[in-house]
């Protein structure tokens, strides 16, 4: 990740009560033009004064209070053979009480207030964050505050922490959502032996060979002064953002640099793992690669615009939701991505404060009927080749162009999401907002400036591909036996567009060699 | 998209509650209001009803309309499921406007398009730019209108919704939803999930007339509620939705909705999963329906709250100390129903821990609250969580549209969304006890248990 930058505002502890609040803001991300954001209080530093980075948003008049405190700390820093850790130590602070407070007393005083402290993990960010209304505020800050500060960390919690974690991968992960596990299983086929290559949850070999010590010594590494950016928004008082630096200053500082990232294996050809799972109904099917491309590049904007209009996440506008879902019915839905997506809740849109250092390039294809995975692999494959082959026309350029800026424009309605957006700005040293920045440049966008930025970051040659299915070993052998796929038997007579692109999509190369196969069986996924 | 498997048998989200013909009177002690601004309302001859919420939501407008036809409409055997199609073929087009020429248009707009299906109702749930609302309302009124797919349009949606099947196949949350379902309602359509039984999924590809009769049955004008949440003018929206509603005709096939005879003792059903698992507990108690009592309602989610929410003594003793349970969930939300329903939570065990432990914990724990046990102080705690809950809640346009719409399904009163928080505000102590020692009883317990099959367990892939 870049380095936190000049945009930021450094605030010196000892003379937040002198400084006044500077007033304009950078800029109102998003349709909100009545309540702009005051950004940040600007204060000299003092030299001696440790130093705290802070974004405030505050719009006076608003009833909830948005809390967002970011480390650059993710499950990239887990150690090796404690895979786990970060997220371990992260979830057992917000959910383990407090030196002053046991868990127990720490719910009962959040309770009323309706106010939970979350915890969001990625490979190189966590972020601590909590939405209270303004007249709760006095009563729920002190509480975050000893949360962020003076974590109980006792055996109790990391017990039942680790317990929950454990489930979570076991469980949750590998027994209950082909999804996520395909999505997971991708990541570790991509980055095989990187930071990258293990879920936040960890591993359990991870999970079981860490201890409380070794919790406690992953906090003070990584939940430190220099790695945290804390923001603000909403209707808190105005002394309060000062109020708010000045006591996480408190915080020790790091002990040493961030390790920085290896570059991630480079896949020569196609590349397939099967996640075999007898239980699997359907198949859940993952396609990416592992890219040098993130929102710091000037091509980000064109290349997100491509994926987006490939297949947009959950919406009906992309091309692979058109073909495989809407003509073929061939599944729920089917989507591209420029770089590492999470969904935030049940909407459509990602969660903020996932940034990383290394970017990743996906297709995600929901489960399709086992006998039809092949078809729909292939499929979604053709489609990702042909539009990459021959581009997007100018007037097809224009009208998703339109859409794109007017959808992404419902992007931050929240304070919480505003604030979100704001810090990954930052973290990526964007010198204007996201939103401008891809509005922007996606203006300045035609057929030809569109295909040379997707020229220099995208192909379809070297690629993995995970399915999560039953019966792995027949189906690596369809894999690679060079046969054709066979078109599915729809519920409906298909018009010739489709039987002819059909022909096409079951004769799509897909090369891949036997020894670009591995077959690993479910109970092995993320076991080490 | 539908609602999320766990809760499919109880309404989430939102703040919904009663005020219908037989709610009783106001809470004497009012909550602060949940809405900054008043809304107004207006009805059209045909029975359309329109509410207009300002918001504080520069240029952007929720544009919800509310159907209230859900799985619980579904009354005839084999055809589950038909409410949840719906929502996806009003994505198919009309007389006017082909399925593609929509798509377009509506991506001309950026709207954020998309609706989901729960047991009561099926809500659409568009967003726009506020520059965008004319265009929007002409091509929504137009599709609750006109809707006209043809079959082999219709055949490949309901492959779709099979595709959503197995999205969530692969989760015991579906089947222990399934089961739970079936076990507390024998007779009422409450028996299976908004997704539908699995068969009739696989079945819906020949019943295309079926689908027809369905639309003309429910997505009539005194059926739908639309709701307008945000940044507009009211003069010109009214006249808009005059221009486009007023047309309409139809109205409401009547529902022959089973009722479900009352549950007089407890029932229990034990299933096994295909893949490794912790055991796992689904619990539900048959409580009345929300729109039947308001006061009820309040203070069976404050109940419910006060032995199932994370500062509970049961929570805090399972969860915490004793590390009996992995997980304890539980909304509150989900004791409300426009028909007599369940409130339900699930729990996640220890490999060391049986299920009549678990349910004979609940059990005693809702039997103190219903002695009358329970602090004056912990009851306050509860109602401001819940209060609280609405304020953090009520940011955006689109969740406004939505508590409104939920309180509009179960009760047919928009002035519900208020009125509940209201009647928290003026619950006693005694209400709680009262509907904890009246429905919260083992009489009235459906517990669905899952363990692995027999085959999965003691697998190394477990790690235990």
């Amino acid at each position: 990740m870049k380095k936190l930058v000049s945009s930021l505002v450094a605030l010196a502890a000892s003379s937040m009560s002198a400084c006044a609040p500077t007033s304009p803001p950078l800029h109102v991300p998003g349709p909100t033009t009545a309540h702009p954001p005051g950004y940040t209080i600007a204060c000299p530093p003092t030299p001696a004064a440790p130093e705290v980075r802070t974004l405030s948003m505050r719009t006076p008049g608003t009833n909830v209070v948005a809390f967002r405190i970011l480390f650059s700390a993710g499950s990239a820093d887990d150690p090796a053979g404690k895979e786990g850790l970060t997220r371990l130590t992260a979830d057992t602070m917000a959910q383990g009480g407090t030196t002053a407070l046991t868990y127990t007393q720490l719910v009962e005083k959040l309770y009323p207030l309706a106010a939970s402290i979350q915890v969001q993990i990625d490979r190189d960010e966590t972020v601590f964050s909590a939405e209270v209304a303004v007249a709760s505020l006095p009563a729920f800050y002190p509480l975050l505050e000893q949360v962020l500060l003076s974590p109980r960390l006792d055996a109790d919690g990391f017990d039942r922490v680790r317990a929950q974690e454990t489930s979570a991968l076991t469980d949750d992960l590998r027994g209950g959502n082909d999804e996520e596990l395909g999505k997971e299983s991708l990541q570790a086929f991509l980055y095989e032996g990187h930071p990258y290559g293990h879920p936040t949850v960890g591993t359990e070999r991870g999970l079981a060979a860490a201890s409380l010590a070794d919790l406690r010594a992953q906090r003070a590494r990584v939940f430190c002064r220099d790695r945290m950016t804390i923001g603000l928004a909403g209707g808190y008082p105005e002394a309060f953002a000062s109020t708010f630096a000045q006591d996480l200053a408190a915080l020790p500082a790091c002990a040493g640099e961030r390790a920085p990232l290896p570059a991630p294996k480079k896949l020569e050809g196609l590349h397939v793992l099967i996640v075999d799972k007898p239980s699997a109904d359907a198949t859940a099917i993952s396609v990416g690669a592992a890219y040098d491309l993130t929102r710091t590049s000037p091509d980000f904007p064109a290349v997100a615009f491509f994926t987006d209009y490939l297949g947009l996440h959950r919406q009906s506008s992309g091309r692979l939701f058109d073909e495989l879902r809407e003509k073929r019915g061939l599944n729920y839905g089917d989507y591209a991505y420029a770089e590492h997506f999470e969904q935030d809740g049940a909407g459509q849109f990602p969660v903020p404060n996932v940034a990383r250092r290394q970017g990743m390039f996906s297709l995600w294809l929901r489960p399709v009927k086992s006998d039809n995975a092949l078809f729909a692999l292939r499929g979604a494959l053709y489609e990702y080749d042909t539009l990459l082959r021959h581009g997007v026309t100018e007037s097809e350029l224009a009208r998703y162009r339109t859409f794109l800026e007017r959808y992404t424009a419902l992007e931050e309605l929240t304070a919480t999401r505003r604030l979100g957006y704001a810090l990954d700005d930052q973290t990526y040293a964007l010198a204007h907002p996201y939103l401008e920045t891809m509005h922007g440049a996606w203006r300045q966008l035609d057929s030809a400036s569109l295909a040379a930025a997707t020229g220099r970051h995208l192909q379809d040659a070297n690629l993995g591909i995970v399915l999560v299915a039953k019966n792995g070993a027949a189906l690596a052998k369809l894999l690679t036996d060079g046969a054709v796929t066979k078109a599915p038997a729809y519920a409906s007579p298909k018009p010739h567009e489709v039987t002819a692109a059909d022909e096409e999509i079951v004769r799509f190369p897909l090369h891949v060699a036997k020894e670009n196969v591995r077959v690993v069986p479910v109970g092995e996924m993320f076991r080490e | 998209m539908w609602m999320p498997y766990g809760l499919a048998l109880a309404l989430v989200a939102a703040p919904s509650i009663a005020l219908a013909a037989d709610a009783v009177a106001p809470a004497s002690t009012a909550a602060p209001p949940l809405l900054a601004h008043p809304y107004s309302t207006l009805h059209l001859d045909n029975g359309f009803t329109a509410i207009l919420v300002p918001f504080d939501s520069p240029g952007v407008v929720a544009y919800f309309t509310l159907v209230r036809a859900g799985s619980r409409d579904e009354v005839e055997p084999g055809k589950s499921g038909y409410a949840h199609l719906f929502e996806h073929l009003m994505f198919r087009g009309t007389a006017n406007v082909s399925a593609h020429q929509y798509e377009e248009r509506i991506q001309s707009l950026g709207a954020d398009n998309n609706a989901f299906t729960t047991n009561d109702f099926t809500l659409y749930t568009p967003t726009v730019a506020t520059a965008a609302v004319p265009e929007l309302a002409s091509l929504d009124a137009d599709r609750f209108r006109n809707l006209s797919y043809a079959r082999g349009a219709y055949k490949d949606e309901t492959g779709a919704v099979l595709g959503e099947y197995n999205k969530v196949a692969s989760n015991p949350d579906l089947p222990m939803a399934e089961a739970l379902g079936t076990l507390a309602f024998t007779k009422h359509t409450y028996g299976h999930t908004p997704l539908g039984f699995e068969r009739d999924v696989k079945a819906m590809p020949g019943a295309y007339d079926y689908s027809r009769a369905f639309f003309r049955r429910f997505y009539t004008p005194d059926d739908c509620t639309l709701f307008v949440v945000g940044d507009f003018d009211a003069a010109a929206v009214t006249a808009l939705i005059h221009a486009q509603y007023d047309g309409w005709t139809g109205h409401r096939a009547a529902t022959n909705v089973p009722v479900e005879p009352e549950q007089t003792a407890p029932r229990s059903r034990a299933i096994t999963w295909k893949s490794p698992t912790s055991p796992r507990l689904l619990e539900g108690f048959r409580v009345p329906r929300t729109s039947q009592n308001l006061r009820d309602t309040a203070a069976l989610a404050v109940a419910a709250s006060l032995v199932l929410g994370d500062s509970s003594d049961l929570y805090q003793r399972l969860v915490v100390k004793e590390q009996k349970l992995i997980e304890l969930t539980f909304s509150p939300d989900d004791a409300m129903s426009r028909d007599p329903g369940v409130l339900s939570f699930s729990a996640k065990l220890k490999p060391s821990t049986t299920f009549d432990e678990v349910v004979g914990a609940v059990d005693q724990a809702f039997a103190a609250v219903g002695r009358g046990e329970t602090s004056p102080e912990k009851v306050d705690a509860v109602r401001r969580h819940l209060l609280n809950s609405r304020i953090i809640e009520l940011q955006t346009p689109q969740a406004v549209a939505n508590s409104l719409a939920y309180a509009t399904a179960l009760t047919g009163d928009p002035r519900s969304l208020q009125a509940y928080a209201d009647a928290l505000a003026s619950l006693t102590p005694e209400d709680v006890a009262r509907v904890a020692r009246t429905y919260l009883i083992a009489a009235h317990r459906n517990v669905v248990t899952l363990t692995s099959a027999p085959a999965n367990r003691g697998s190394k892939a477990v790690g235990r």
